[in-house]
């Protein structure tokens, strides 16, 4: 009993900080949007991906330093602190302060809906892998910076995939269509994606997504989206030495889509990024700046820093987390 | 018309088309005759897999006799791509954003007249730079 109410209780600390800390940060997403962060598209992934990810990060390193002293006193490490606070609610996986329906309710609700949420992740990711590799069973290698796989079928695919094995995915139909030159600024598009590691980071903006609201998760995701693929094609116009290039195999890809899509009665169906705003930018591709992605290092450094921090005030943050489930509850 | 659009082979599907696609015309025990070694299977088990495999629409069948002659109802390379082609579509539909980073996205969203116009802008700037 003292265990569920301990989860239970983790559970709505997580949901409330991740829906505080999104309240707090998806405003900065507007910011982005200033003239100055337009100019360096890569600069403003990271810190979409930075903010998408901050609500996760915050509230994992908050909740596992506030359910420390439990745990580490369940597992003889610690001595049991209970006793010296009996004035509120306990966070404790070894005795249970009696919970209150409406904090017994909020926490069963978060708890659920997060498990929901991950276990139809987690489905998506499994179906998605066997159906990426059934579909390069049928393809065939080509050289290139990153493996290449050319799968037979409608010109529908110019793909960076692979969160640790990377590689591109293009229709063969698709690559026969584009002149050479257009299939390299393709092609420099997607190598830029797999520098970045963007697959990775977009699976972790989806993770990180479950620790808050779906309309948030929606927000970061499409913000970083929008301005990685910008930062993509900045570089691959400085890789082929010209942004017309790059924008003419953008239009040229997306007719070929257009008419599979219509052929096969189906089309690509995530996000809406603008193709035209693309285009136009990097009509316009002098005034921008090309760097490298500081993304997953960032989060990375920020996120081991901050577990250390909350770690070394692990009692500190327990009695608050005590504090807040008591007066919110 | 929607597409066909069809699922992966299993092992012993794959193998039991590879024979039909070589070979068809075929009965049950001539595909069963010619796999050897590690595909060896029982004669039962092969005529099951290709009834299964003809109610998927997978092989075509008329009467021999007492036997079953089947043959493929597509070819190999169209059966390959409509499989890619549906692969593809289910993994850009249903899976998109979770691995994949497009070049063009969502092209179904765009008209035929703001392709045309792109296409004529980058014409236009391209004269202009030379």
């Amino acid at each position: 009993m003292a265990a569920l109410a301990f989860l239970l209780e983790c559970a709505a600390t997580a949901a409330f900080l991740g829906t505080a800390l999104s309240l707090l940060t998806w405003p900065l997403l507007a910011a982005l949007r200033g003239p100055a962060l337009r100019r360096i598209p890569a600069l403003r992934a990271d810190l979409a991906f930075v903010l998408g990810t901050l609500p996760a990060v915050g509230a994992l390193a908050v909740v596992s330093a506030a359910a420390a002293p439990s745990l580490g006193a369940a597992l003889g490490l610690w001595s049991d602190h209970c006793a010296s606070h009996g004035h509120h609610l306990h966070l404790c996986i070894l005795h249970s302060a009696g919970m209150r329906p409406v904090q017994a309710s909020v926490g069963a609700f978060a708890l659920a809906l997060f498990l929901f949420r991950a276990g139809w992740l987690a489905r998506r990711v499994v179906e998605m892998r066997e159906r990426l590799a059934a579909l390069e069973e049928l393809g065939t290698r080509r050289p290139g910076h990153f493996p290449i796989i050319a799968v037979p079928g409608a010109p529908q695919l110019c793909h960076a995939v692979g969160h640790v094995h990377r590689r591109i995915l293009v229709s063969e139909s698709l690559a026969e269509a584009l002149s050479a030159l257009e299939l390299s600024g393709a092609l420099a598009h997607e190598e830029a994606h797999l520098r970045r590691r963007d697959p990775l980071a977009g699976l972790l903006l989806a993770v990180a997504g479950l620790f808050t609201a779906p309309f948030f998760a929606r927000a970061f995701l499409s913000a970083w989206r929008t301005a990685a693929e910008e930062a993509c094609d900045t570089d691959a116009a400085c890789a082929v030495g010209d942004g017309s290039l790059v924008a003419s195999a953008l239009v040229r890809v997306a007719t070929l889509q257009r008419q599979a899509a219509h052929t096969l009665e189906a089309a690509p169906a995530f996000g809406a990024i603008a193709l035209e705003q693309r285009v136009r930018l990097l009509l316009e591709g002098e005034r921008r700046v090309a760097t490298s992605a500081r993304a997953l290092l960032a989060v990375g450094s920020v996120g081991a820093v901050g577990l250390l921090l909350a770690l070394q005030h692990a009692s500190f943050l327990h009695h608050a987390v005590e504090t807040l489930l008591h007066q919110l509850f | 018309m929607k597409k066909r659009t069809w699922e992966p082979l299993g092992t012993l599907e794959a193998a039991v088309m590879h024979v039909v696609w070589t070979h068809s015309p075929v009965t049950a025990r001539e595909v069963c005759d010619r796999m050897t070694g590690p595909e060896e299977r029982a004669y039962t088990t092969i005529m099951t897999t290709m009834d299964r495999l003809h109610r998927k629409g997978l092989l075509l069948r008329e009467k021999d006799g007492l036997a079953w002659r089947y043959a493929p109802a597509l070819t190999r390379a169209a059966f390959e791509k409509a499989l890619a082609d549906g692969l593809a579509t289910g993994i850009l539909q249903a899976h998109g954003e979770l691995a994949l980073s497009a070049f063009v996205d969502a092209a179904a969203e765009l008209d035929e007249s703001l392709l045309d116009r792109l296409t004529q802008l980058i014409a236009q700037r391209r004269k202009g730079n030379t």
